[in-house]
């Protein structure tokens, strides 16, 4: 059977000024990763050794085609694939010796929010610094956005992607209908 | 018309036409309110607060006290605006406030004849007795004679944004100080951000005649914009105060965004609420002219001398025709000149000083003014505006001068608000005749005006430094930029503050209607503190926070006591600077958007059935979904406890709290959480269990699965998910840093269902893909495990029950959970499998005496609940010592007991008190409460659970059920708290 959309039940927004998009980022499968004490190192090793891919900095994440590793907090982090198989049964033979893993999939919902305008819009809801010397391509925060917990990524310029837990869709999407102001299309 | 017949910032080609107290006028872009009025001849804005006396335009700005109107009708009426801030708009509709029955004849101007009547302290002293009269009486009256204006009363239509906003330098006012110290900060580079509350940049620039590098200021002005537009990263944001300084470098800002248009344009915010986070902020907010105290100093037609300027510069248009200039200093003495450049009469000049300069004597004869040195004004005639002034000569004759506008120069104040808002009390400088900053929040400065250094020269060096400061402070260096060349002199700061021999009354606080009497008064009983006296006389607590009054009160207080100023002292400021709308601080918070909410996944099916939705907290949860032909809740809700209990029914337990738990150390830290043992669990099991908060009181309840050897599964109600994670973070950061463990919530990721009813394997063995054992043998009540369903998506399965019922709860990744219930109800459709909601849920619970919201109350044991025998004594764990305590061991304390109305036609009702049988409704027999009552269809009438006092023990007994609120009485039997099924056979199977 068909997977329903976090966002299946949003109003698409059609505006008359078009200054970004927002469009739901989905079949997302994602891992919560935190290393065992002492063990940030193996596991970042064994990323690589896997998947060509280690672990990012604070405040940072780091992608290779369909693979990405995004920082949470300390020696915690988000591995994601852009794919409807399960991620786990891939990542527990490397990993599981150093992290422990814990699905996520399906708990947050995600938005790509993109255009000249995308970094104007999202200064009205968030309150961190997105200004390119402050936050760039690679860039991650988990911050606030209209009372809502709210991880952010910077993809390229002017592309970001915002998750939000997964019941909070819905207000996530009217949060950005009413930043928007009337520039941002939404669906 | 006074309109002057060139000149001024306004597009004379443009007409636009507005109205004020019904009244058709037409202005110009680029006037407000006032100057558009004045324009008119119209002097007359509105009435005082207290007095009801006739009150005019004082200044050119949002300092304004007695020009106070309500703007535009309808739901966007807002009253109390300074018509001085107010940009004149095509169909602009103002109206007077405070007069009845209208603006030129007010009854209500009575109460200034009755003025010793309204002394200082009034109401203190006054609606004091009796105290019976204090909310029906007395504060009716208040409330109606109190306030300026009205609110609407109806929805505010507009919206309002919030936008946030970092920067290397915040630059507070665009005068040549700030605008100086922008440019060099932004020319280096530097993120700036550059705040101007009008809607031009500039400041006095706008009104003075000065000159900069040769030129009028208007050609460095506009060069200045250029440059500012020409650099990287400079913003600028004009109709925009910052009205508050906060810790850390944050600042409030302001925005009216559409203020100044009859109303928003589509998707545009009223006004934009901005919180700007800057490492450095130069405050650059400039002075403004204050008030001085004589005789009749609230007449309309006298005014600032520099608003004097304002208008005829900025705006255009003659204040009066035959003036009268009241000085303390040079600076009236400007006036003086700009009046007669704009061939307006000067009939006098009254300076405080009694040495006057060749110049200002040469001035004063050009323009045919008579010149009073060593003089001053002692009271003013006209009704309703001035028409003439009494003068004392230094010799102290009187004179009766007519005049119809009285510029008056006492003086400036340095805006230093926003350096005092973080608790620093701004500090007297006696060169300057001025209250300074005292000491300054971290990372920022003071420059120009706001300094006490009024001559553009110094405010356009400041600035240039200062901004040149900031920059290299965050990183930007270069060298250093010449300073524009201006012309004006330093000037000497004038300070007239109370001229004595008044006649009539001399105002130190215009909008709230406070004399120099009051002062007085507030001296002679004893309040002499400044703080004291602003609150007994409410000096400075109006509106405009005693823009231009503040200083002539703290110099009154100072005569009378005969201190200095610098010992007088001031009060310190808070924000906002300025009258911020309520609905700009809510920005998109409001109706529907106040907060967020949650949908589960299974919402949308839900909402397709008719469900009738109940927030629970951030979550809406189907409360019951009522079929065709049922009227009355009560019918939907005992059909779905009765489909249940004899078929099979769906519920949607998505929103309760999952956290999953991963590591060796796992089972420690649920032991360590839960009364009871956990580690001993074996993988495939799950358990019960209570926690306690650090005080030994139960903090919540729910079911622990065992996975895998080291992966668990712990289940939260609804309301707590999010404190357990954080009770769980801190037992395992603070408390045992030690254990190998780690847990993330996965509420989100699980849709999860509830199949209840004898018949519920039935269902679940269509919904799971063929192949899944879940006989009873093979998985028997308190079994967890997973399998697949919906064609190999992996579920969670737990055979777990809070109906009562034989009950599955089965778990799909979020996205399924919609085909997941679809499948459910499709399967279910030989057994007419039921949706149920969240009261059918509280019912069976209820009738299973499992304790809920109603008992999990924070004020309750696991003893209380009788949970007493979950309370391991073989280990430690959170809030067991507390537990121990004599007073939460006692058997009288009330404790968890089931209610049976003794007449079952009688209905129950939460929050009834509990009494003896024939013992009196008062508190010392009161022996507990009723925490949950349901209509229980099993058994056909109403049951309770309560809180009985030695409850246990009391089984078999009757009790009073006591309710005044609802006017309840009744007598119940007192029974153990599981009504159906106690020995649990049902759950078994």
């Amino acid at each position: 059977m068909a997977d329903l959309s976090a966002f299946a039940d949003c109003k698409p927004v059609v505006p008359a000024h078009e200054g970004a998009r927002a469009v739901a980022v989905e079949k997302l499968a994602t891992v919560s990763v935190t290393a065992w004490p002492g063990q940030r190192a193996a596991v970042s090793e064994a990323l690589q050794a896997a998947f060509g891919l280690g672990l990012p900095a604070p405040g940072r994440f780091v992608q290779a085609g369909v693979l990405a590793v995004v920082w949470l907090g300390p020696d915690h982090f988000a591995v994601q694939r852009e794919d409807t198989a399960e991620l786990l049964p891939d990542l527990a033979p490397v990993l599981g010796a150093f992290a422990a893993l814990i699905d996520v999939t399906d708990a947050r919902a995600v938005l790509r929010l993109s255009g000249p305008q995308a970094r104007g819009i999202l200064a009205a809801l968030l309150p961190i610094d997105l200004h390119p010397r402050a936050f760039g391509p690679g860039h991650a925060a988990t911050t606030v956005a209209a009372h809502l917990t709210v991880q952010v990524r910077q993809i390229e310029a002017d592309t970001y992607d915002l998750a939000v837990s997964r019941s909070f869709a819905g207000s996530l999407w009217r949060a950005l209908e009413l930043a928007g102001e009337g520039r941002l299309r939404l669906g | 018309m006074s309109r002057l017949p060139s000149g001024g910032l306004i597009d004379r080609a443009t007409r636009l036409a507005f109205s004020f107290d019904g009244k058709p006028f037409s202005g110009h872009p680029g006037d407000t309110l006032a100057s558009a009025l004045l324009a008119h001849d119209e002097k007359l804005f509105g009435r005082s607060f207290k007095y009801h006396r006739p009150r005019g335009v004082l200044s050119a700005g949002p300092e304004e006290p007695n020009a106070l109107v309500a703007l535009r009708s309808g739901a966007r009426r807002e009253p109390n605006i300074a018509a001085t801030t107010i940009e004149l708009f095509d169909g602009l509709e103002a109206t007077s406030q405070n007069r009845y029955p209208s603006l030129r004849f007010d009854l209500l101007a009575v109460n200034s004849l009755l003025s010793p009547l309204f002394p200082a302290g009034f109401y203190y002293k006054t609606f004091m007795w009796p105290a019976s009269f204090w909310e029906k009486v007395y504060e009716p009256i208040i409330r109606r004679a109190a306030g300026m204006g009205r609110a609407s009363g109806e929805a505010d239509p507009d919206a309002y944004a919030r936008e946030n906003l970092f920067c290397d330098v915040l630059v507070i006012g665009a005068g040549p100080a700030g605008l100086a110290a922008a440019l060099a900060a932004g020319r280096r580079g530097a993120r700036v951000v550059l705040c101007e509350s009008d809607p031009l940049p500039g400041g006095r620039l706008l009104a003075d005649p000065v000159e900069i590098e040769g030129q009028p200021a208007a050609y460095w002005l506009e060069s200045v914009k250029t440059a500012l537009h020409d650099c990287a990263d400079v913003k600028l944001l004009t109709r925009t105060t910052v009205f508050g300084s906060y810790d850390h470098g944050t600042y409030a800002a302001l925005e009216r965004v559409a203020d100044h248009k009859r109303q928003p344009s589509p998707h545009e915010p009223r006004q934009r609420y901005w919180r700007i986070v800057a490492k450095r902020a130069i405050l650059a907010a400039g002075a403004i002219e204050r008030l001085a105290v004589f005789g009749g100093n609230d007449r309309p037609g006298v005014m600032l001398s520099g608003a004097v300027r304002t208008y005829l510069n900025r705006f255009a248009v003659a204040p009066g025709q035959s003036a009268i200039v009241l000085t303390g200093g040079d600076d009236g003495w400007l006036t003086v000149a700009e009046l007669r450049r704009h061939h307006i009469g000067v009939a006098a000049i009254i300076d405080r000083r009694s040495e006057i300069s060749d110049a200002h004597t040469q001035l004063a004869a050009r323009a045919g003014a008579r010149v009073f040195a060593g003089a001053g004004v002692v009271g003013t005639q006209g009704a309703p505006v001035l028409s003439s002034v009494d003068v004392v000569d230094s010799a102290g004759e009187r004179w009766r001068m007519p005049a119809d506008l009285l510029a008056v120069s006492g003086g400036w104040t340095p805006s230093v608000h926003l350096a005092s808002h973080l608790g620093a009390k701004p500090v007297w400088d006696e060169s300057r005749a001025a209250f300074l900053a005292g000491k300054l929040p971290p990372g920022m400065v003071v420059v120009g005006a706001a300094a006490g250094n009024f001559a553009t020269a110094s405010c356009l060096a400041e600035g240039t430094r200062a901004g040149e400061a900031a920059a290299e402070d965050t990183g930007f260096s270069g060298p250093a930029a010449a300073v524009p060349v201006s012309d004006d002199a330093t000037a000497e700061n004038a300070k007239i503050w109370i001229i004595p021999g008044a006649r009539q009354k001399a105002f130190v606080d215009l909008q709230h209607d406070v004399t120099d009497k009051d002062i007085a008064l507030a001296h002679r009983e004893g309040f002499v503190s400044v703080e004291h006296l602003k609150r007994y006389t409410t000096h400075g607590m109006a509106t405009d926070q005693g823009k231009t009054g503040g200083v002539a009160g703290m110099a009154a207080m100072a005569a009378l006591t005969g201190k200095s100023m610098a010992a007088t002292g001031t009060t310190m400021f808070r924000p906002p600077f300025t009258p911020v709308a309520i609905g700009a601080f809510a920005g998109h918070h409001r109706g529907r958007d106040f907060r967020p909410y949650r949908l589960t996944p299974g919402h949308r099916w839900a909402q397709e059935q008719g469900a009738v939705w109940i927030e629970t907290g951030p979550w809406l949860r189907a409360q019951w979904f009522p079929q065709a032909g049922e009227t009355d809740w009560l019918q939907s809700v005992s059909r779905e406890v009765v489909a249940v209990r004899s078929g099979v029914g769906v519920c949607d337990v998505s929103t309760l709290g999952k956290i999953e738990i991963v590591g060796p150390d796992a089972g420690a830290l649920l032991d360590l959480l839960y009364t009871s043992t956990f580690s001993t669990l074996p993988v495939g099991r799950t358990r019960y269990g209570v926690m306690l908060r650090e005080d030994g009181f139960v903090f919540d309840d729910g079911t622990t699965a065992r996975l895998a050897p080291d992966r668990w599964v712990m289940t939260t109600t609804t309301a707590n998910a999010p404190r357990v994670l954080q009770h769980m973070e801190f037992v395992h950061q603070v408390l045992r840093p030690d254990f190998h463990v780690a847990f993330v919530s996965v509420t989100d990721r699980w849709a999860q269902f509830a199949i209840a009813g004898p018949q519920s394997r039935e269902v679940l063995a269509e919904v799971l893909d063929p192949g899944a054992d879940i006989s009873d043998r093979a998985f028997s009540f308190m079994a967890c495990g997973t399998f697949d369903a919906l064609g190999g998506v992996g579920a969670r399965l737990f055979r777990i029950s809070f109906s009562g019922e034989r009950a599955y709860e089965i778990g799909v990744p979020a996205a399924h959970g919609d085909a997941l219930l679809r499948r459910i109800m499709a399967a279910g459709t030989a057994q007419n499998i039921v949706p149920y909601g969240l009261e059918a849920l509280g019912v069976m619970r209820i009738e299973k005496g499992h304790p809920a919201g109603g008992e999990l109350n924070g004020q309750t044991t696991a003893r209380d609940l009788g949970m007493a025998k979950l309370l391991s004594s073989k280990k430690d764990f959170v809030g067991r010592a507390l537990a121990q305590r004599p007073a939460l061991l006692d058997p009288q304390r009330p404790t968890l007991v089931g209610l049976r109305p003794l007449d079952r036609s009688a209905r129950l009702r939460a929050g009834a008190h509990l009494l003896p049988p024939g013992a009196a409704a008062r508190i010392e027999n009161d022996e507990g409460f009723v925490s949950s009552v349901a209509f229980s269809p099993s058994l056909g009438h109403w049951i309770g659970l309560a809180l009985l006092a030695n409850g246990p023990a009391r089984h078999g007994e009757q009790i009073r059920v006591y309710d005044p609120v609802r006017n309840s009485d009744l007598l119940a039997e007192v029974v153990a708290p599981c009504f159906i099924d106690p020995d649990g056979a049902r759950l078994r199977g």
